[in-house]
């Protein structure tokens, strides 16, 4: 039971259709998917390929057309299911007239939290998010990336065992999006399932165990990160810098062994890393910036998830 | 915390916040304020004052009703539209529960400004009042309490049987002549029944028209029985009409006679009871002579023109309970404005909502249609068209006059600011029995939609 997937569709099909329920679109065409307790799963695709669509019906927002869709072993409208789903749309829709605590305690209480929990958990993911400074702000007021922050919160407030990202980057500057990273990975080290959608090959790529690959609402490629990027016939070598003698000897050794002669080249940090690196000097240099503030650890509520956790309400 | 509180809340603040109730509150204070510098009674304290009732918190209930609509159909056709909804439909909350939190907030907040517009008018009701003891004479404050600062429990007289005389009539008139195309017989009937009403309510130079009261509880101890009549429209013209009232029991009609010369505008009260001599009467005979020496002749109104009332209870609460029809009302276009939000978009949800009250405003001419059949129906020899149309057309009034019917209140500001009580057991039986099954029909079949409905699809 422990292994059962937490996600599990089986030609799931959505058809859209007009006024006069004439089909116009398939959005999502016989899709199978499979995701474990405890990994992080990637659905890739370009804008339109049907990872939104395939959310929604996962999420119960759509109902399917065909095919078979269980989430934690239940039909997705299950209200049990919900309990235990955490979900981050794609913009993240708040009530704009609410402050960012009160916007929390909104969604706690839907939840059925209420008294010191509640506020618990509201201090821990406003400090997680780096927002505890502005959680007497209306959202209304917040910029897109602070109403992402936001919306990541609420997504983790009932410490889900699902927790569904769409398009979790989308509108972050590469702080937030490392700090998303880093909560995602954070998560499955705790043993919850992430289901991450992006059309940002590296969001995915940095986190993701598995991914699934979708074109015009229909599966095109899956499988285990690692060997679909493997290229083969090609190897790869890390060395240390060596002085330009050392170089000429290593290029003439592998030359004898090869029968050609390989190029070297140096390392390069990818722009990301070198950009946090320049963030996190400045800062110690200079203090906080206006808006969101150095992100806190991961809530400590977000636990591990047991087996009896996975089976409650159930 | 019940996650349809937590919707509960979020619904009453996002009206305090997107200064929905703000405004709508400056709209009916500047009603309250304004309206009264406009209005301009009979000439009378009692006129007046029942003008302020009338028309003060009808406009407030006429805004808050348009309020009331837009406020419930936004509160989910607008969420859905903006795609907040979304982020709630995806937490554990069942549709029904998200159903109740919105109609209850809606109602919460349209039946508080309806109580707050009502405390102001009493407020004011009040102030004329103590304003008016030191001017007006002794007999127009005794009108004022007797009219309008009371409850009174109307005793309507015993309806005569005229259904002989009235099938007598209509088959002397079959016989006599042919009904002109478009006149039913039904129709004949009907205004048969109307004529013989109205000659049973009136009278000639020299002749009297009689009245009896088969009395809910015999009357107690020097009770106060009010004697209240009014002349109908048709009276109008003759200047004073002379007359004599005459009250008794079916043993002793002339217990009580006065000799009055009224006009016949206005409403007058005889007090009959002043000295016991009515005390545990269980039947009473009321009659009018008409004196006229001018041949005027008066009518009474058939049903209501001449009403025996008893003591009921005081002005504030019976006021109160006419707001608590009225809320009843309001909660009712709640339930309705929140179903349609579930089922369309926000034009559209708004445009069915209006288009119900609209029709609630021509509920006589539907009532009509389907007593008398409409037009089409009366065609002689009609196309199957015609009759399919006019069959389809029939089971479409018939629906609205189901949705309509419990709307309809038997006019509860009218009543108050006459003094007719609306008792206890009337409010409750008007919103158990009526109101609260037409609300539980309209928020299951909104539930029920609203479950089958794809909330994700793009509008």
């Amino acid at each position: 039971m422990a292994d059962d997937p937490m996600i599990y569709t089986r030609d799931l099909t959505k058809i859209f259709r007009d006024f006069w329920h004439r089909p116009r679109a398939r959005a999502v065409d016989g899709i199978s998917l499979e995701v474990r307790p405890g990994e992080v799963f990637g659905l890739l695709g370009p804008n339109g390929s049907g990872k939104s669509t395939t959310i929604k019906v996962l999420l119960g927002l759509l109902h399917a057309d065909g095919g078979e869709v269980k989430v934690l072993g239940r039909p997705p409208r299950d209200v049990n299911v919900k309990k235990r789903v955490g979900y981050l749309p794609e913009e993240s829709y708040l009530y704009p007239y609410l402050d960012a605590r009160e916007t929390l305690r909104f969604y706690a209480a839907l939840f059925g939290l209420s008294g010191a929990e509640r506020e618990r958990r509201i201090d821990a993911l406003l400090e997680m998010v780096g927002l505890a400074h502005t959680g007497r702000r209306r959202v209304g007021e917040f910029s897109k990336g602070m109403a992402r922050r936001i919306g990541l919160a609420q997504a983790l407030i009932n410490d889900p065992d699902l927790v569904i990202l769409d398009e979790p980057t989308s509108g972050l500057d590469p702080l937030g999006t490392r700090q998303v990273k880093d909560i995602v990975r954070a998560l499955a080290d705790r043993g919850k399932t992430v289901l991450l959608s992006s059309h940002l090959l590296a969001d995915v790529e940095d986190v993701c165990d598995r991914v699934t690959i979708l074109y015009g609402g229909k599966v095109r490629a899956a499988g285990p990160i690692r060997e679909l990027l493997k290229v083969a016939g090609h190897l790869q070598i890390q060395l240390r810098d060596l002085d330009e003698d050392r170089r000429e000897e290593l290029l003439d050794a592998l030359e004898k062994i090869l029968g050609n002669r390989p190029s070297l080249e140096p390392t390069r940090r990818d722009l990301e890393t070198f950009f946090l690196e320049v963030v996190a000097q400045a800062r110690r240099e200079s203090g906080e910036s206006s808006g969101t503030r150095a992100e806190g650890a991961l809530a400590e509520f977000l636990t591990a998830v047991s087996d009896e956790g996975r089976m409650k309400d159930a | 915390m019940k996650n349809w509180w937590a919707i509960y809340l979020l619904t009453l603040r996002a009206a305090l916040r997107e200064r929905v109730a703000w405004s709508m509150l400056a709209l009916v204070a500047g009603v309250l304020i304004l309206l009264p510098l406009g209005l301009r009674g009979d000439g009378t304290l009692s006129g007046e004052l029942r003008m302020h009732i009338r028309y003060s918190i009808g406009l407030s209930a006429g805004l808050l009703a348009a309020m009331t609509l837009w406020v419930s159909c936004a509160s989910v056709a607008g969420d859905l539209s903006s795609k907040r909804l979304h982020m709630v439909l995806t937490k554990p909350v069942s549709r029904a529960a998200l159903w109740w939190g919105k109609w209850l907030a809606v109602s919460t907040l349209s039946v508080g400004l309806l109580f707050v517009c009502g405390f102001v008018t009493l407020f004011r009701v009040n102030g004329v009042v103590r304003g008016a003891a030191a001017e007006k004479t002794p007999e127009e404050l005794r009108v004022l309490r007797d009219t309008v600062l009371t409850a009174r429990r109307p005793e309507a007289p015993e309806a005569e049987d005229l259904t002989e005389e009235i099938e007598a009539r209509l088959r002397e008139e079959l016989r006599t002549s042919v009904l002109p195309p478009g006149v039913t017989e039904e129709m004949l009937r009907r205004e048969i029944e109307l004529l013989l009403l109205a000659l049973r309510n009136s009278a000639r130079q020299d002749q009297t028209v009689r009245w009896e009261y088969a009395l809910s509880a015999p009357v107690g101890t020097e009770e106060d029985l009010q004697l209240a009549y009014r002349f109908d429209g048709a009276s109008m013209g003759a200047v004073r009409v002379p007359g004599e009232w005459r009250g008794g029991t079916p043993e002793t009609p002339d217990l009580f006679t006065r000799r009055v010369e009224q006009s016949p505008s206005g409403e007058y009260v005889l007090h009959l009871n002043e000295d016991g001599r009515f005390d545990g009467a269980a039947r009473i005979v009321v009659a009018f002579v008409n004196q006229s020496e001018a041949g005027d002749m008066v009518f009474f109104r058939p049903g209501d023109g001449v009403m025996l009332y008893r003591p009921g209870g005081s002005f504030a609460p019976n006021f109160l309970r006419a707001l608590g029809l009225l809320s009843g009302l309001l909660a009712l276009l709640a339930a309705l404005g929140v179903s349609s939000g579930c089922l369309f978009s926000l034009p559209v949800a708004c445009y069915v909502t209006s288009v119900m009250l609209v029709m609630r405003g021509f509920a006589g001419t539907v009532e009509q249609a389907l007593e008398e059949g409409t037009p089409l129906s009366r065609m002689e020899d009609p196309g199957v068209l015609v009759r399919v149309f006019n069959s389809v057309s029939m089971t479409m009034y018939r629906g609205v006059h189901m949705v309509l019917r419990p709307l309809d209140l038997d006019s509860p500001l009218e009543r108050v600011a006459n003094g007719v009580l609306i008792s206890g057991s009337e409010l409750a039986g008007v919103l158990v029995l009526r109101m609260l099954p037409v609300l539980l029909l309209i928020a299951g079949g909104g539930i029920f939609l609203f479950h089958k409905r794809e909330a994700g699809v793009a509008e």
